[in-house]
């Protein structure tokens, strides 16, 4: 008897349990429009693969015929390996690229377009990468180090690293996660400073200004004469000649590695150009909606289209948009 | 051994429509791609929320399987059931999602069942015993809760348990056999004792 009795309590149990669930699955953020949409992106990437495939054959091919006529082999230096990724117009994509010990470069297959590039001047043996307006990309290096590539900006390192020292050359923002080898120092080149690395995680932006932050570890960052030596939780900032240490919030600089833009006191006009350079797109602020002086604090997640993130900031601001082409935009009051 | 009649009705109903939905899916019918999230999302994120409680991973979960699934619809197995089916997956992902992240490995996990003020907010004689049944419950481990779980409240079958955690039938067996003799036993002795007080009072 009181087995049954058991059986009645579990049977009043397993419907609660149930009835729990349901409660459960309420709380997990999803929906069909999403998972659809994210079908429907990598189905545009692959068929884009295609076109870009056959273009690039062709290109291929016409750079052979050029390379016959006007045959100057010692100077020519195929581009062979250097790449840059091909953008789905109105997304910031996240991709992964791997590095291989022989220099050769893998991409997950049905992820991302890749083309050549040829304006680039890379020196013989050397590989770049370039992630455009509209590419965040996940770089592993052959020697296990990391390279988070903000979009806009080129990575370039030889095919292979020599014995002695591993040096890779940066325009625009990265953040390096440096495995630890000692023989082997590890420097980050840009146009006006140098950063000397002992295994560690740092991020660096060029521009106008120069600024490395470091996270872990310790870097010595150089440029001409100047020299300074970071600790965590320190900047360094390149500007007018003179170069300057100071403690700075560093892990909110490094949110844009997973799409998250950190918004302090930005004014609309500020917002618009990050939104612009993250997605490769062009927005115009019709005149009034300028003046209206409001800032906004927070972090804005760059994982949706433009659109979505046009929609967030506008209501934020309280301001409308409008598509008017192609991938132009204009915000009006 | 099972008394839960509506379950098992429940499931050979939907046994059929199953095969037919599953068969539609795997042909790349758009409409049967939105049905089978309907009905098996819930479910999954449930099951997930249990394994790990991080409500964002699980969704991302949910929604890259998903993803996959309609990608590779043309590649996928045959099944009756397709709720369980998806769970074999599922696990795996997020077992591997989990490894990523560097948190607790799903085997070591604890699979949470709701808290007994959650259960019961009224109090009535009835629910006095399946306070003391819920007791027992909570007392095992995480696995055994888990297969409890899978085992009563989703109705699935030894096999299908077998495939979802990763084990194989026997093991399945003996594991629900065991847990269930130690709930008996738990329980014998809490009724015991409860008589024991009764007549010492």
């Amino acid at each position: 008897m009181i087995f049954e009795e058991i059986h009645e309590a579990a049977s009043h149990l397993v419907q609660k349990v149930s009835a729990d669930d349901a409660r459960l699955a309420l709380g997990v953020p999803g929906s069909f429009v999403s998972v659809e949409r994210e079908v429907a992106l990598r189905r545009y990437a692959a068929a884009h693969r295609w076109i870009v495939a056959l273009s690039g054959g062709c290109a291929v091919f016409a750079a052979l015929l050029l390379f016959l006529i006007v045959s100057r082999p010692e100077r020519v230096v195929l581009p062979s390996d250097s790449i840059t990724f091909v953008p789905v117009p109105g997304y910031l994509q996240e991709v992964s690229l791997t590095v291989d010990a022989d220099g050769s470069l893998h991409i997950p297959s049905g992820e991302v377009t890749v083309s050549k590039v040829v304006e680039e001047t890379i020196p013989a043996g050397w590989t770049s990468v370039q992630a455009p307006r509209g590419i965040l990309a996940h770089v592993s290096l052959p020697d296990g180090s990391s390279v988070a590539l903000n979009s806009n900006s080129i990575l370039s390192f030889p095919k292979e690293f020599p014995e002695d020292s591993r040096n890779v050359t940066l325009s625009g923002e990265a953040f390096f996660e440096v495995s630890k080898d000692a023989d082997r120092p590890f420097t980050v080149n840009t146009e006006n400073i140098a950063v000397h690395v002992y295994g560690t995680s740092f991020g660096v932006c060029t521009g106008d200004e120069a600024e490395v932050y470091l996270l872990e570890g310790s870097v010595a960052v150089e440029s001409g004469s100047l020299s300074a030596e970071l600790r965590p939780g320190e900047k360094a900032v390149l500007s007018g000649g003179s170069l300057s240490v100071s403690q700075a919030k560093v892990e909110e600089s490094v949110y844009w590695k997973d799409r998250v833009l950190r918004l302090d006191n930005s004014t609309i006009t500020e917002v618009v150009n990050k939104i612009e350079q993250h997605y490769g797109v062009s927005i115009q602020i019709a005149g009034t909606a300028m003046g209206s002086g409001k800032v906004i604090n927070g972090k804005l997640v760059l994982r949706d289209s433009v659109e979505a993130v046009l929609d967030n900031v506008c209501s934020t601001f309280g301001l409308e948009w409008d598509k008017t082409a192609g991938n132009y935009y204009i915000i009006i009051d | 051994m099972r008394n839960f009649a509506i379950i098992d009705n429940k499931m050979q109903q939907n046994g059929i429509k199953d095969t037919q939905l599953w068969d539609d899916f795997r042909k790349g019918n758009a409409a049967s791609f939105e049905k089978v999230y309907t009905m098996c999302a819930p479910a999954l994120s449930a099951y997930g929320m249990r394994l790990c409680g991080d409500a964002e991973l699980v969704g991302d979960t949910v929604q890259d399987l998903f993803v996959k699934l309609i990608t590779k619809h043309s590649s996928l197995g045959a099944t009756d059931n397709i709720c369980a089916y998806l769970m074999v997956s599922f696990r795996n992902l997020l077992c591997d999602k989990l490894r990523k992240h560097g948190g607790v490995p799903l085997d070591e996990a604890q699979f949470a069942i709701p808290d007994e003020s959650a259960l019961f907010d009224e109090v009535t004689e009835q629910t006095e015993k399946e306070k003391r049944l819920w007791r027992t419950v909570s007392s095992l481990s995480g696995r055994q809760r888990e297969i409890i779980y899978l085992y009563y409240v989703k109705g699935y079958s030894h096999q299908q348990i077998a495939d979802i955690m990763g084990i194989n039938y026997q093991s399945s067996k003996n594991l629900l056999h065991r847990t269930i003799e130690g709930i008996r036993k738990a329980f014998f002795i809490l009724f015991l004792s409860t008589v024991y007080v009764l007549i010492r009072l």
